[in-house]
C-alpha cells in the first residue's frame, strides 16, 4: 500500500535526521567541551591525584589528601609557612607560584602520547602528578618567616655557587590551607597578603643602589678611596632630607667611607661620572632587567628612564639616589650581592632542584646548567666583599653581624617612596660557607624606621642559612 | 516452509538475539559494577531480566508459536540498556523499573494470551476510549507528581504511580483504527464525490473524540502528549483516507495552533525560544538541554563507558534525557545503535501492517501503533539533540517510568499478535 511506504519512508527518513543530528554534535566536541558551563572539565581536574612539593631534605611542603570528597581533591600544605615559593592550588581561585609554574607536572598532563596515557584514557584512571623538589631549605624558610615577625617585607636568600634558592619569605603572608574560605577577605585587606613581595614587590631602591655605584666605580677605575667633598652632609632630593645611615666619624670621607655609613651625599652626585656610565651599570647589575629563577614567574617595574637623558640635576641625583624613576625587586638587588660572593658572576637562580615523572621513584634534576653572567672581576668582587665586611663590622651593617657568629658582610640603606615618602628599609648581605661560595640575602622592609632593622633581620636570616649550610643535610628518614 | 520449520526459525531466532542482548547486558552489568565498586545491584537486575527474558521466550513459544522474531528481544534489549542506566543514574528507581518490567511482561504476555480475532478490542472501541478519558479525569482531578513539584500526570496507589496518559496513547490508537476502519471508504470517497469534508457521520465523533483527547492533555499541560495525538490521528487519518490532503490541512492545523499556543501557553513559549537559542540562557532555562548537547559532545565517538562521564549535570536525565547519558557514555556507536533498535522496531510494525492489507481494522492498529512508537521516539530523540522544540515524552523502554514501560510492552504484545499468522480475520466483521 502506497500510503504504508511513505510514512515507512518518512519515520525512516526522521530516523536517519536524528543520527546524523547526534553525529553533528559528537563532531562538535572540541567547541562544546571547552565551554565554561561544562562541569566535566571541573570533575575530571577534582579526580585527579596532584603530586607533591617537597624541600630539599624532603619535607613535604604540599600533598593532597588522598580520599575523594565528592568536591574534588584537597590540597594540603602541612608547612604554610612555604607559601611565597610553593604558592597555593585552588579550584575556585587558580594557582600559584611552584603550583602555577609546574601545574602540568604536578597535574599529570603530558603531551606526548605514551601507552601509560592511553591505558589511563581508556580505562579512565584518575591522572596522577609528578612531584616536585623544590631547593628552598624548610628550616632557613621557617627563621626568614619568623626574623621577618610582623614586619611587611621581603627576604630571600640564596646559595651563591648555585643560585639556589633557599628561601623566600614574604609578610604579610596567608594560610594556603585556608584559601577558598577567606579569599574575599584576602583579596580586601590594604597590606596585601596575597602579594609575593619577593617576586611581584616593587620597591624604590634608595640607598641599596650605593652598592651598585661602588662597585661601578670599581670597575671603571675610579679612585674609591679619595675623599668625596660634602659626602657626609644630608641632600635634599624632591624635598625629602636623605642623610646618612649611622653618624660618620668627623672629617672628610671617601667613596668607601660613606658607604660604610650610607651616607647619600656622597652617590647623590659622583664626581666625574657621566649619567650614562651609571645607566651601563644599572644594566650591568640587572636593575633594569627581568629578574630570572627557573621555576617562578616574576615580575619587573616598567623601565625608567635612562639618567642620560634627564636634563635636570636634581632629577639626575635623584635617581642617583635611588629616589627616581628606578624602581627594583628585591630578586633585582640580588644579583649584585650573589655576584660579589660568586667571583663577580651573577648565577642563574633556581627554585626547584629536580622533578619526579608520575609513578616514578627517580628523580631528575633540573639543571641551570652551571649559567652566570659576568658583571665584576673577580678583584673588584673581592674588594666589594671587604668592603661589606667592614660595613658589618664597623659600619651600617653592624646589627646584621651582632646577630652571627659567622663572618658577615653587609650594607644597608633607606628609601623613600610614595607620595608620604614612607620609609623602607633595605639589607643586603652574605656570610661565606666553609665548602666554598657564601649564602647571600636581600631584605626590604616597609614599616620599619631605621635601617638597623632590616640589618638586624638580615643577620638572622643569614645566620639561620649559614648553619643549615656549612654542615651537610639531613634526609628525610 | 512448514509450520513445524517457521516456528522452529522463529524460536531459534529469538533465542539467539536474546542471548546476545543478554551477553551485552552482562558486559555492561559487569563494567557498572567495577565502575561503582558494586557488583551484586547491576547483576541481580541483570538476573530479574534474565529471568523475564527467559520465562517471556517459553510462553510466547507456546501461545504464539509463528510471531515476529525481532519485537521481543529488541524490546527487551531496549528495556535492559534502560535498566543498567536508570541503575547507574538514579539507582533508587532501578529497582521500581525491574518490578514495572516484571508487571509489563505479565501484561504482554496476557495481550498474547487473549483470543487473537481481536474483535473484543475493535468492538468496544467507545468503551476503551472512555475509560481512558475517565481515568485522565480522574487524574485531573486527583492527579499527583512523585517528585512533590511539576505537571500532576500520575495516580498513586500504595507507592506505585501510573500515568493515564500513557494508557490514553495506546486507547486513542485502539478507537481511531477500529473508527478508520468502519469509515475510511466513506472519508476515501468524500473527495470523489466533490465534497470537501466527509460526512459528520464520519468524522464527528473521530474529531470529537481526537478534540477530548487534545483538550484534556492541554489542560494538564502535558504538550509532548498533544503532540503525540495528532501526530498519530494525522497519520492514520491518511493512511486511511489515502488522501495526501488531510496531511496538509492537518500540518496547517498544527502550525496555526503551534503559533497560538506559542502566544497562549508560557510553557511553549519557553519551550521555542530555548530550542531557536538555548546558548543564549545557557545557565538558566536553557541549561537542560545545553548540557545535553555537551553530553553528546563529550561521548565522542565510542562513548566514556557506563559510569565513566557525567550525565549527571543534565537534569532528569533518567527520564526525559536518558538518550544524552547514552550520547556520553556509549558515544555515536552507541547511541546509532539505539536508534536502529526504535527504527527497526518501528519498521518490523509497519511491515506487520502491510500484511494485512486486506484487513482495514488489523492494517490501521498496526501502522497507529508502530506511528505512536515512532513519533514518542523521535519527539523525544529530536528534541534532546536540538531538531525539534523539546517535548516531555518518555523514551520508549529504555526511560525511567513504570506506566510508559507498561503500555509499551502492551504494545509490543498487539505487535506479537497482528505478527502471528494464526490470527483469525473474524475481528473485521463488527
Amino acid at each position: 500500500m502506497k500510503q504504508l511506504r511513505r510514512v515507512s519512508a518518512g519515520i525512516l527518513l526522521a530516523y536517519m535526521l536524528v543520527a546524523l543530528s547526534t553525529a553533528y554534535w559528537s563532531l562538535r566536541r572540541d567547541e562544546l567541551l571547552a565551554r565554561s558551563d561544562n562541569p566535566r572539565q571541573v570533575q575530571a581536574t577534582a579526580a585527579i591525584q596532584r603530586g607533591n612539593i617537597y624541600d630539599r631534605r624532603g619535607f613535604v611542603l604540599a600533598t593532597t589528601s588522598p580520599e575523594y570528597d565528592g568536591e574534588g581533591q584537597r590540597r594540603l600544605y602541612p608547612h604554610p609557612e612555604a607559601e611565597p615559593a610553593v604558592g597555593y592550588y585552588s579550584m575556585r581561585y587558580g594557582t600559584g607560584g611552584v603550583e602555577a609554574s609546574y601545574d602540568a607536572l604536578l597535574s599529570g598532563r603530558t603531551d606526548a602520547p605514551s601507552l601509560q596515557t592511553f591505558v589511563s584514557e581508556l580505562l579512565h584512571l584518575s591522572p596522577r602528578g609528578g612531584d616536585v623538589r623544590l631547593t628552598l631549605d624548610l628550616q632557613v624558610q621557617k627563621a626568614a618567616l619568623e626574623a621577618l615577625g610582623s614586619y611587611h617585607g621581603a627576604a630571600i636568600v640564596i646559595t651563591t655557587s648555585d643560585g639556589a634558592v633557599r628561601a623566600m619569605a614574604s609578610t604579610p603572608s596567608f594560610n594556603p590551607n585556608a584559601l577558598d574560605q577567606n579569599w574575599p577577605v584576602l583579596v580586601q585587606e590594604s597590606d596585601a597578603p596575597l602579594l609575593n613581595r619577593v617576586t611581584q614587590g616593587i620597591y624604590q631602591p634608595g640607598g641599596t643602589l650605593q652598592t651598585s655605584h661602588l662597585a661601578a666605580a670599581l670597575t671603571r677605575g675610579q679612585s674609591t678611596n679619595a675623599p668625596v667633598p660634602a659626602a657626609e652632609r644630608p641632600v635634599n632630593i624632591n624635598g625629602i632630607r636623605l642623610s646618612c645611615g649611622m653618624i660618620p666619624p668627623l672629617g672628610a670621607l671617601t667613596l668607601e667611607q660613606a658607604y660604610l655609613y650610607a651616607c647619600p651625599g656622597a652617590f647623590a652626585s659622583l664626581p666625574d661620572t657621566p649619567a650614562g656610565a651609571v645607566d651601563a651599570s644599572f644594566w650591568r647589575f640587572g636593575l633594569v632587567t627581568r629578574p630570572e629563577i627557573l621555576g617562578l614567574v616574576t615580575s619587573i617595574a616598567a623601565s625608567p628612564l635612562p639618567l642620560a637623558y634627564e636634563q635636570e640635576p636634581t632629577r639626575i641625583a635623584a635617581g642617583m639616589a635611588g629616589q627616581g624613576s628606578l624602581t627594583v625587586t628585591s630578586l633585582q638587588i640580588l644579583d649584585l650581592v650573589s655576584a660579589i660572593a660568586n667571583n663577580g658572576n651573577i648565577p642563574l637562580y633556581t627554585l626547584v632542584e629536580a622533578t619526579r615523572s608520575p609513578g616514578s621513584t627517580l628523580w631528575t634534576p633540573v639543571n641551570n646548567n652551571g649559567l652566570s653572567r659576568a658583571v665584576l672581576t673577580r678583584q673588584n668582587a673581592e674588594r666589594m666583599w671587604e668592603i661589606m665586611r667592614t660595613a658589618a663590622l664597623e659600619g651600617i651593617a653592624a646589627p646584621a653581624q651582632a646577630q652571627t657568629d659567622f663572618p658577615l658582610s653587609g650594607h644597608a640603606a633607606t628609601a623613600y617612596s610614595g607620595p608620604d615618602a614612607r620609609p623602607l628599609q633595605w639589607f643586603v648581605g652574605l656570610i661565606p660557607l666553609e665548602n666554598g661560595g657564601a649564602v647571600a640575602a636581600v631584605v626590604v622592609i616597609e614599616n620599619a624606621p631605621s635601617p638597623a632593622i632590616a640589618a638586624r633581620i638580615g643577620g638572622q636570616v643569614l645566620d639561620a642559612a649559614a648553619q643549615a649550610f656549612n654542615v651537610a643535610p639531613t634526609e628525610m628518614p | 516452509m512448514n509450520f513445524s520449520q517457521v516456528t522452529q526459525y522463529c524460536t531459534q531466532r529469538e533465542r539467539y538475539l536474546l542471548t546476545v542482548s543478554g551477553l551485552f547486558l552482562l558486559l555492561t552489568a559487569l563494567t557498572l559494577g567495577i565502575v561503582q565498586k558494586s557488583l551484586w545491584p547491576p547483576l541481580i537486575l541483570l538476573a530479574i531480566w534474565s529471568a523475564s527474558a527467559f520465562a517471556g521466550h517459553n510462553l510466547l513459544n507456546q501461545i504464539l508459536p509463528q510471531r515476529d522474531p525481532l519485537l521481543f528481544p529488541i524490546a527487551m534489549l531496549l528495556t535492559g540498556w534502560g535498566l543498567a542506566l536508570i541503575l547507574r543514574l538514579a539507582p533508587v528507581f532501578a529497582w521500581r523499573q525491574a518490578l514495572w518490567l516484571a508487571v509489563s511482561l505479565v501484561a504482554m504476555l496476557a495481550i498474547s494470551t487473549l483470543p487473537t480475532h481481536l474483535r473484543w478490542l475493535r468492538r468496544y472501541r467507545y468503551t476503551w476510549l472512555f475509560g481512558g478519558l475517565c481515568l485522565l479525569l480522574v487524574t485531573i482531578m486527583l492527579g499527583v507528581n512523585p517528585s512533590g513539584f511539576g505537571p500532576r500526570l500520575w495516580l498513586g496507589l500504595g507507592g506505585l504511580y501510573f500515568q493515564p496518559s500513557e494508557l490514553l496513547k495506546l486507547m486513542l490508537v485502539i478507537f481511531l483504527a477500529s473508527y478508520l476502519a468502519d469509515y475510511h471508504e466513506d472519508i476515501h470517497l468524500a473527495w470523489k464525490r466533490r465534497r470537501w469534508i466527509p460526512s459528520f457521520r464520519a468524522m464527528g465523533p473521530l474529531l470529537l473524540m481526537w478534540g477530548l483527547c487534545t483538550v484534556m492533555t492541554i489542560w494538564q499541560r502535558d504538550l509532548g502528549t498533544a503532540a503525540l495525538f495528532f501526530i498519530v490521528f494525522l497519520t492514520m487519518l491518511y493512511i486511511a483516507s489515502q488522501r495526501t490532503i488531510y496531511v496538509v490541512l492537518g500540518l496547517a492545523m498544527l502550525l496555526l495552533a503551534s503559533v497560538a499556543a506559542y502566544h497562549l501557553y508560557d510553557v511553549v513559549e519557553l519551550r521555542i525560544d530555548v530550542w531557536l537559542n538555548p546558548w543564549a540562557e545557557a545557565g538558566g532555562r536553557g541549561y537542560q538541554i545545553v548540557q545535553s548537547l555537551i553530553a553528546f559532545s563529550a561521548g565522542g565517538m565510542f562513548g566514556q563507558g557506563i559510569g565513566m562521564g557525567a550525565p549527571q549535570a543534565v537534569p532528569v536525565v533518567q527520564s526525559d534525557f536518558i538518550f544524552a547519558a547514552v550520547g556520553e557514555e556509549w558515544g555515536l556507536v552507541g547511541a546509532v545503535n539505539m536508534i536502529i533498535c526504535l527504527a527497526v522496531l518501528t519498521m518490523r510494525g509497519m511491515q506487520i501492517a502491510s500484511l494485512w492489507t486486506a484487513s482495514p481494522f488489523r492494517m490501521l492498529l498496526a501502522a497507529g501503533l508502530s506511528v505512536l512508537l515512532a513519533t514518542q521516539s523521535l519527539l523525544i530523540l529530536g528534541g534532546v539533540l536540538k531538531l525539534i522544540p523539546l517535548t516531555g515524552v518518555t523514551l520508549p523502554f529504555v526511560s525511567y517510568g513504570g506506566s510508559s514501560l507498561l503500555i509499551n510492552f502492551i504494545l509490543i504484545g498487539l505487535f506479537l499478535v497482528l505478527s502471528s499468522p494464526s490470527a483469525s480475520q473474524e475481528d473485521d466483521l463488527t
